[in-house]
C-alpha cells in the first residue's frame, strides 16, 4: 500500500514540562511525514499563548503538568474551540501512570486516546492517525 | 502418747500449706491446706512414717534446713525448687507424681519441733512462663504486622518510583528510536559497531521498562487475580460470613437486593474481606451502643448497592444506626494501627487494609456520614468498563507487540466474560468487559477499541438494536455476534444490514474464538 503524502500537512502542539519529551514527540511527528509546524510548550501558560497565536490540528498533552494539571488545559481548549467555533480539537493525553480516575476524568473531557509512557513512535503515530481519521503510513513512506 | 496439738489448730486458718515435724521428720501436725496442697488424704498423712512419704524432697536438703534453723534459732529459707508430691501411697491419687515449684521455710519451735511451710510458686511461675510466651507471640505478630506495613509502603513507594522513572525512560527510548531511524539511512563506516551499540542500548532500556512494570504490579499485587464478579453475590457471601455474630448480638442485617446484576472486575476474596470488615465494625459499634445507652435502640445494619451516575462508579454503602464516630478521630480511622477496641480485640488494621484494597481496585473507601444517628461507609468502585479498560491499557503498555488489540465484549453473564477474557488474553489481546449495551455504547464515544463482541440475547437492548446503535456511531469498527444457535436467524438478517463481521456460537472453544477474531482482523486489515 502506497501512502500518499498529504499536500497540506497537519500542525500540532506538544505540551510537556520535560523539554526532552517535547523534542522527542516533535521528531516522531515530523518523521512521520504527516506533520509540519509542531510547536512545543512546557507549561500551561505558554501553551495558552501558542493556542492564541494559531490553530492546531492535534494537541498532545501530558497528564501531569506543573501548577495546574493537563486536564485543566484540556478544559480550557475545549471551551476555547467552542467559543471560537472551531471544530472539536483532537487531543492525545500522555501519562506516566494510568489510574481509573484519570481515565474517568479524561473521558469526561472527551479524550479517547491515552498513551502511557514510555510509548513507541509506532503507538503515537497510530493514535495520531486514528484521531485525525487518516490511515497509518507504512514505514517505507516515512521520511 | 498423744501430743497436745491444740495450739497448732490456729494454723488451720492459714491459707498456706504448713506441717509440723519433729527432728526425725515425723509429722506431728498439718493444717488443712497442707492436705489440699499434697492431695493426700488425712488417713495417708496420719499413717505416713515420715514427711518424705508425702513430699518427695531430698532428706539432705531438709536436714540442712532444720539444722540451720535450729542452730541460729531463726527462720531458715530454702531456695526455690521443684518438689515432687508423692502419690504412690494414695489410692485416690492415681495421677503420676505432681510437681510443684516452691520454696520451703522452717521455723524452729524447739529442738524437736519445727514448723515447715511451703511457699508455692507454681502458679506464679506458670503465669510468668505464659506471660513470656504471650509476650514473645505478641512481639512476633507485631514484627509481622510491621513487615506487612513496610511491604505495603514499599509497594506504594515503588509505584511512585515507577512513575518517576517512566519519564526519563520515555525520553531515552524515544530518542533511541529517533537515532535508529536517522542512522538507518546514513552511510557510516563502523556500521556494525553502531548497530550493535544501538541494539544493546535498546535491549537495556527494554529491561528497565520490564523492571518498572514489575515494580508497578508489585504495588498492585491483586491486579492479576481480578475477575468479573457480581457484587451482589460477593455481598451475599460476606453477609453469610458474619451472620452468626449478628444473630448472637440481636442486630438486624439487611440488604435490599437490586434487580440488576452489578458485575465488575474485582478480586473476589479481597472485596469480601473489605465488606466483612465494614460489617464487623458496624456490629462492634452497635454492640458498644447497647452496653452503654439506656435507651434501647434496636441495632440495624443495612447494605445498599447502587450505581452512581454522576461519579460514574458503583457504590456499596454500609449503613448503621450506631453512635457514630467522634469527629476528633474521624481523620485517623484509616491509619494503620488505629483502634478504639481493647488490645486483644482489634489490630487497628481493618480499615487501613480495606482502604488499600479498594485503592488497588482504583476505587475509594470513605466515611461518608457520621452523626449520633449512625455512620455510613461508602466503597466506590469504577464501572466494569473503566476498570477493565485500565487493566487493558496497562497490559498493552507492558508489551511492544502492536498487533495486540483492545476488544470490547458485551455480555450480561460474568461467566462468559471471564471465559472470554482468559481466551483473549492467552492469545495476546486484551478485553474490556461490559454488561450493559447502553453503557457500552457510551464507552465507544469515550474510549478507543478495535473490535466489539456482543451477546445477542440481552435484557433491555438485544444484539440487533445494539448493532444498529453501534453503526450509527461507527461504520468501521468490526462487530461480532455471540449467541446460541436459536438466534442464528437474527445473525443472518443483520449480517448485511449492520455489517456483522462474524459469529461466535455458544458454547464455544478457545479455537472457535481465536479463529473468528483472527479472520475478522485480517479482513479489516485488507480494507
Amino acid at each position: 500500500m502506497k501512502f500518499l503524502r498529504l499536500e497540506n500537512k497537519f500542525s500540532a502542539l506538544v505540551v510537556d514540562d520535560e523539554q526532552q519529551i517535547c523534542d522527542m514527540v516533535k521528531i516522531f511527528l515530523t518523521f512521520s511525514g504527516l506533520f509540519e509546524n509542531v510547536v512545543t510548550a512546557n507549561d500551561v501558560i505558554v501553551a495558552k499563548q501558542k493556542l492564541s497565536n494559531q490553530k492546531f490540528d492535534l494537541i498532545i498533552i501530558d497528564n501531569i503538568l506543573p501548577k495546574r494539571g493537563g486536564l485543566d488545559l484540556v478544559d480550557y481548549i475545549n471551551n476555547y474551540s467552542r467559543n471560537a467555533n472551531y471544530q472539536k480539537t483532537r487531543i492525545i493525553l500522555i501519562s506516566g501512570v494510568l489510574k481509573a480516575e484519570d481515565v474517568i476524568s479524561a473521558t469526561r473531557y472527551g479524550i479517547k486516546h491515552i498513551l502511557v509512557k514510555p510509548f513507541t513512535n509506532q503507538k503515537l503515530i497510530a493514535a495520531a492517525c486514528d484521531i485525525l481519521g487518516i490511515s497509518t503510513p507504512n514505514k517505507d513512506s516515512e521520511l | 502418747m498423744q501430743e497436745d496439738t491444740q495450739p497448732f489448730q490456729l494454723l488451720d486458718a492459714l491459707f498456706e500449706p504448713i506441717v509440723i515435724i519433729d527432728d526425725k521428720f515425723k509429722i506431728i501436725y498439718y493444717n488443712h491446706f497442707f492436705s489440699t496442697f499434697t492431695k493426700a488424704s488425712p488417713r495417708i498423712i496420719r499413717n505416713a512414717q515420715t514427711i518424705f512419704k508425702i513430699i518427695n524432697v531430698e532428706e539432705k536438703i531438709l536436714q540442712t534446713l532444720l539444722a540451720t534453723a535450729s542452730a541460729n534459732n531463726q527462720v531458715a529459707l530454702s531456695q526455690e525448687m521443684e518438689i515432687k508430691l508423692a502419690s504412690d501411697a494414695s489410692e485416690e491419687n492415681l495421677a503420676p507424681d505432681r510437681q510443684v515449684h516452691a520454696s520451703m521455710k522452717v521455723i524452729p519451735l524447739s529442738t524437736t519441733r519445727y514448723i515447715l511451710c511451703f511457699n508455692v510458686l507454681s502458679v506464679e511461675k506458670g503465669l510468668h512462663r505464659k506471660y513470656r510466651e504471650k509476650l514473645e507471640e505478641l512481639k512476633r505478630a507485631h514484627g509481622q504486622i510491621i513487615q506487612a506495613d513496610k511491604l505495603a509502603t514499599l509497594g506504594e513507594l515503588s509505584a511512585s518510583i515507577a512513575h518517576e522513572i517512566n519519564n526519563p525512560l520515555a525520553i531515552a527510548m524515544g530518542h533511541g528510536e529517533i537515532l535508529e531511524r536517522v542512522l538507518e539511512n546514513e552511510t557510516i563506516q563502523e556500521r556494525e559497531l553502531v548497530d550493535n551499540a544501538y541494539k544493546n542500548i535498546s535491549e537495556a532500556l527494554q529491561r528497565i521498562k520490564t523492571i518498572v512494570m514489575n515494580m508497578k504490579s508489585f504495588a498492585h499485587k491483586s491486579e492479576e487475580k481480578k475477575q468479573y464478579h457480581d457484587l451482589i453475590s460477593i455481598i451475599d457471601k460476606s453477609m453469610m460470613l458474619v451472620d452468626t455474630p449478628f444473630r448472637a448480638a440481636g442486630i438486624d442485617l439487611k440488604f435490599e437486593r437490586p434487580v440488576d446484576k452489578f458485575i465488575t472486575l474485582v478480586n473476589r476474596i479481597e472485596m469480601e474481606q473489605v465488606i466483612v470488615n465494614l460489617l464487623k465494625n458496624a456490629l462492634d459499634a452497635l454492640r458498644e451502643q447497647s452496653t452503654i445507652s439506656a435507651a434501647h435502640i434496636h441495632g440495624i445494619v443495612e447494605i445498599k448497592l447502587k450505581k452512581n451516575k454522576q461519579d460514574e462508579c458503583l457504590e456499596i454503602l454500609v449503613i448503621d444506626n450506631g453512635p457514630g464516630i467522634p469527629e476528633k478521630i474521624q481523620g485517623e480511622i484509616f491509619s494503620p494501627f488505629f483502634t478504639t477496641k481493647e488490645i486483644s480485640e482489634g489490630t487497628g488494621l481493618g480499615l487501613s487494609v480495606s482502604s488499600k484494597i479498594v485503592e488497588g481496585h482504583h476505587g475509594k473507601l470513605q466515611l461518608t456520614k457520621s452523626s449520633n444517628e449512625g455512620s455510613i461507609f461508602t466503597v466506590q468502585l469504577p464501572l466494569i468498563e473503566v476498570s477493565s479498560y485500565v487493566a487493558s491499557v496497562n497490559a498493552l503498555n507492558a508489551s511492544n507487540d502492536a498487533s495486540r488489540k483492545k476488544i470490547l465484549v458485551v455480555d450480561d453473564e460474568e461467566k462468559i466474560l471471564n471465559i472470554l477474557s482468559t481466551f483473549l488474553e492467552e492469545v495476546g489481546h486484551t478485553m474490556i468487559g461490559s454488561t450493559d449495551p447502553s453503557e457500552a455504547l457510551e464507552m465507544m464515544d469515550k474510549l478507543e477499541m478495535d473490535l466489539i463482541i456482543t451477546d445477542y440475547n440481552m435484557p433491555r437492548m438485544n444484539g440487533h438494536d445494539f448493532a444498529k446503535n453501534v453503526r450509527k456511531k461507527s461504520n468501521s469498527i468490526p462487530l461480532i455476534y455471540l449467541t446460541s444457535s436459536q438466534f442464528l436467524n437474527h445473525f443472518q438478517e443483520d449480517r448485511q444490514k449492520y455489517n456483522i463481521a462474524g459469529l461466535i456460537l455458544k458454547p464455544f472453544s478457545k479455537e472457535d474464538v481465536t479463529t473468528i477474531i483472527d479472520g475478522v482482523f485480517k479482513e479489516a486489515k485488507k480494507k
